[in-house]
């Protein structure tokens, strides 16, 4: 029989483990371990596609590798900010986060996590011709959600008006979580609409594994010809 | 069986968090205070001449005692279980790195100058067994604020 003193050290037990609420608070402080996570799991995709991919940062080494805090812009030099380029049957792509694409209506948006061509990165960075890049660049993209409770629903809503902007070329695209939604199972599940992966977390391997099979499909197809 | 029942293992949790983290309680109470999404009946009407049919509607309620705690937990596991496995993952997926920095404080930021806290959080490979650890301290807690079947 539990005793209340039992249950007592246990949640003492919880709390003041080395991962307790010391360690979250560190980890809450930043704030993109989830985006960092998703781009993480897209290396790995192109990996398993045998592929070489190199880590780069803008500054030139990619040590250290720096993930923007904020929305930023390709271009900018303010700090090592990381991506990684590889190359697919003569595809070049890069993959970034955190960087603001111009959409269609000239408005721009931040893709948390992105795969986009390489071609138009490098001609953002160059000095002579600084720019956003522009929506047919990119190739996939994510929003990347950590919540410690059910999503919500306005999320969903954003993210569909958020790549309507970026017109109809995107190969995939999809609202990452490690939380879920009835409701926005139902709304991204509308054929036009991007994926929702849902509890896609380290707790989930098949979600994992579903995603990064995702990625490697659109990939082949894309080099495909 | 516990010899305490429901609420008092929800006071109990939410005063231990209280004592530790404002923040951490606050994120636990949001959860909870969010409610869940029910499928309710009414009673079945007739439409003109039609046979009755049966209707449901949606609504907001709240959280059972019992519900509340298994959400709190579903908090804490997002917080001290996924986020440390996100690092491990994201450390697995960069070897070829030796560093990788998240942005405490962005580009744009006016940042005063302390000497407390870094820009950047650096990550580090979190030990394995620590996070059994944690998975198994969850487990056992999660046990404890069982009561279905009593």
């Amino acid at each position: 029989m539990a005793t209340i003193e039992d249950l007592e050290r246990a949640i003492d037990q919880l709390l003041d483990h080395p991962l307790g609420v010391e360690q979250y608070q560190v980890f809450q402080s930043a704030g993109k371990l989830y985006e960092a996570y998703v781009f993480g799991l897209c290396l790995k995709a192109v990996r398993e596609l045998e592929i070489t991919l190199t880590l780069c940062g803008i500054q030139g080494s990619s040590t250290p590798f720096v993930f923007r805090g904020a929305p930023g812009q390709i271009h900018s030099k303010t700090k090592n900010y990381g991506y990684a380029e590889f190359s697919l049957n003569g595809y070049d792509c890069e993959i970034h986060a955190g960087i603001e694409f111009k959409g269609n209506s000239g408005m721009t948006h931040e893709l948390d996590v992105c795969i986009m061509r390489a071609k138009d990165a490098e001609r953002c960075r160059d000095p002579l011709s600084f720019d956003d890049p522009p929506a047919r660049s990119l190739i996939c993209g994510w929003e990347c959600k950590f919540y410690t409770r059910r999503l919500p629903k306005n999320l969903g809503r954003e993210f569909v008006g958020l790549m309507s902007d970026m017109g109809g070329k995107v190969r995939l695209s999809g609202l990452c979580s490690n939380s879920d939604h009835e409701q926005l199972r139902k709304y991204f599940s509308l054929q036009s609409r991007p994926y929702f992966c849902k509890k896609l977390t380290p707790l989930e391997p098949e979600n994992e594994a579903s995603f990064i099979y995702d990625i490697k499909t659109e990939l082949r197809k894309l080099t495909a010809t | 069986m516990n010899t305490y029942r429901p609420n008092d293992a929800l006071e109990l949790l939410m005063r231990k968090l209280q004592d530790r983290d404002a923040i951490l309680v606050t994120l636990v109470r949001d959860a909870i205070n969010a409610g869940k999404e029910d499928t309710l009946p009414i009673n079945s009407r007739r439409i003109h001449s039609q046979a009755e049919k049966p209707h449901e509607y949606r609504k907001i309620v709240p959280f059972s005692t019992e519900e509340s705690l298994q959400v709190a937990l579903d908090v804490l596991q997002a917080l001290l279980i996924e986020q440390p496995l996100l690092v491990n993952e994201i450390a697995k997926n960069f070897a070829d790195t030796s560093e990788i920095q998240i942005e405490r404080h962005t580009e744009t930021q006016i940042v005063e100058e302390d000497g407390h806290d870094s820009h950047e959080f650096t990550l580090t490979q979190i030990p394995v067994e620590y996070i059994e650890e944690q998975r198994r301290n969850l487990a056992s807690l999660k046990e404890l604020i069982t009561f279905s079947g009593e």
